[in-house]
């Protein structure tokens, strides 16, 4: 089987500001990866060259062998930083929507996350809060079948309840072909659920390793390390 | 999928768009029942001065009303479809949904076209009913046969070919122009978010180069048709002052459908490159 993601190379230059510097990166499946880096690392330039809301200033990356187009936005699922839904819609037009256009979503599967989280599907977005928006948000993104989950920062606007729920999501609904990337600066959370992490700085990758081996080679847990390696 | 998209973008500009134009039937319609319970329903041709001043002049003003109202449905409508609505879907946050569906942007080109075109076109036969409307009674409607057929005999005078052949090319033109217009505007704005910074000024920068560049290209073109139909000497005593002619005439069509074909074969080109590999959300 191809490799779900490979970056070769792969820059981005915002002018003459290099956000990401000639990155080599593959990843595997079946795995939870934690993608970390303090503010301004290059962490969501990378997700948004994956999605192919960007294009890269040089080098290229493929996902399942193909560069990103349609064919690769029917297997990622992407949650971005920000509230992409229009606020006049109702929780069941987006729903609908999800339906129209992503061929393995499951609207059971975001119908039962909804209701267990208390969210009506008839609210407006104009009446919710920011963190029940980025909830609702999460909810579509995690009821697709995707191969490769693009979270950016999915768990800063919830509050810790939801966070377990949330991260409990992740783990139980992706399976062995699938891996999920996730971007966040709350290590300590998400820790647990990690298989991998990147540490990416300036644009660089300073460590791509498994949990397992940062605990048994360095002794001590991503979050101390982070704050080793990250040190101002 | 572009099925998909057309109708979620129906829905999503209907929002706007089906209040507007019901506002235009309403006022339409009020305008109408006032006009027949004073104006028509008075026999005498001098009702209007047998009134009070500041009658007529609330007149004036319910009419000056009106035409405005009719401009800024016209404006509200080009504006929202063709720059606010493509601008604030792909460009904006929202934009971080649109193209992450598995859709090409060819795609979404198409969709944004298609429903921006059917609006404007029912925007234009709108307002054409709705003047109609207002101002229309049954002795206009009696002369209109007569009036029509004076336009028809005089239109090989004025363009040099008959009114059955010039009025559906014209409207031809007409039809292909507006959608060129759109892809420009579509193609400035998807350019002009492919810079790192002021992305707005950008566009409008780039849609004031290409007007300028059309309307040489036009004048040239002019030019050329002119000193071809009548010899170089209409560059001096200009086009207006010559007969028409049916030379003149075709040239001057096929030359401007051919400027409008290249406008919009670019501008889709050219929006499809960007969107596809210069894309640059922030």
């Amino acid at each position: 089987m191809e490799q779900l993601l490979n970056c070769q190379a792969l820059s981005k230059r915002y002018g003459y500001k290099t956000a990401l510097d000639s990155i080599n990166l593959s990843l595997e499946r079946g795995r939870i990866i934690g993608l970390l880096g303090p503010n301004g690392s290059g962490k969501t330039t990378l997700i948004k060259l994956i999605n192919g809301l960007l294009a890269p200033s040089s080098g290229f990356l493929t996902i399942n062998g193909s560069v990103p187009g349609p064919e690769t936005k029917k297997i990622v699922s992407y949650l971005p930083e920000r509230t992409y839904f229009n606020s006049w819609m109702k929780v069941t037009d987006i729903l609908n929507f999800f339906c129209d256009f992503y061929e393995n979503f499951d609207r059971n599967r975001a119908s039962d996350m909804l209701h267990r989280l208390g969210i009506n599907e008839n609210d407006r977005l104009s009446s919710m809060s920011k963190g029940t928006k980025e909830k609702v948000q999460l909810i579509m993104v995690m009821s697709r079948d995707a191969q490769l989950y693009c979270l950016d920062e999915p768990i800063g606007g919830v509050d810790p309840a939801a966070r377990d729920y949330i991260l409990q999501t992740i783990i139980t609904n992706y399976n062995e072909n699938a891996s999920v990337l996730i971007s966040t600066h709350l290590i300590a959370d998400i820790e647990n659920v990690l298989d991998d992490v990147i540490f990416i700085q300036e644009g660089h990758i300073r460590l791509h390793a498994s949990v397992d081996e940062i605990r048994e080679q360095e002794g001590k847990s991503v979050d101390a390390l982070f704050r080793e390696v990250f040190r101002c | 999928m572009l099925g998909k998209l057309i109708k979620n973008e129906f829905k999503a500009v209907n929002r706007l768009m089906i209040p507007l134009h019901l506002g235009l039937i309403v006022i339409t319609i009020i305008g109408r029942f006032y006009l027949q319970f004073t104006v028509f329903n008075n026999p005498s041709q001098m009702y209007v001065l047998e009134q009070n001043i500041w009658y007529n002049l609330l007149n004036v003003m319910l009419v000056m009303f009106y035409i405005i109202a009719l401009i800024a449905a016209a404006l509200i409508t080009w504006i929202y479809l063709s720059i606010l609505r493509f601008r604030k879907n792909l460009f904006t946050d929202e934009g971080y949904l649109m193209h992450t569906l598995p859709v090409s942007a060819s795609a979404h080109i198409w969709s944004k076209l298609i429903v921006n075109f059917v609006w404007q076109l029912i925007d234009i036969i709108l307002i054409i009913l709705s003047v109609c409307g207002l101002f229309l009674n049954m002795d206009m409607i009696r002369a209109l046969p007569d009036a029509f057929s004076l336009l028809f005999s005089s239109f090989p005078d004025a363009f040099g070919v008959p009114a059955g052949v010039g009025i559906p090319l014209y409207l031809l033109l007409f039809l292909v122009d507006s959608i060129s217009g759109i892809l420009i505007i579509y193609m400035c704005i998807a350019v002009g978010h492919s810079f790192n910074s002021h992305k707005i000024l950008a566009s409008v920068g780039i849609y004031v180069g290409v007007w300028i560049i059309a309307n040489i290209l036009s004048s040239v073109c002019a030019a050329i048709t002119g000193m071809v139909s009548y010899g170089s000497s209409s560059l001096l005593i200009g086009v207006a002052n010559n007969l028409p002619n049916a030379t003149y005439f075709w040239l001057s069509w096929i030359m401007s459908l051919l400027l409008c074909l290249i406008r919009g074969v670019a501008g889709y080109l050219l929006s499809n490159y960007f969107m596809t590999k210069r894309l640059n959300l922030e």
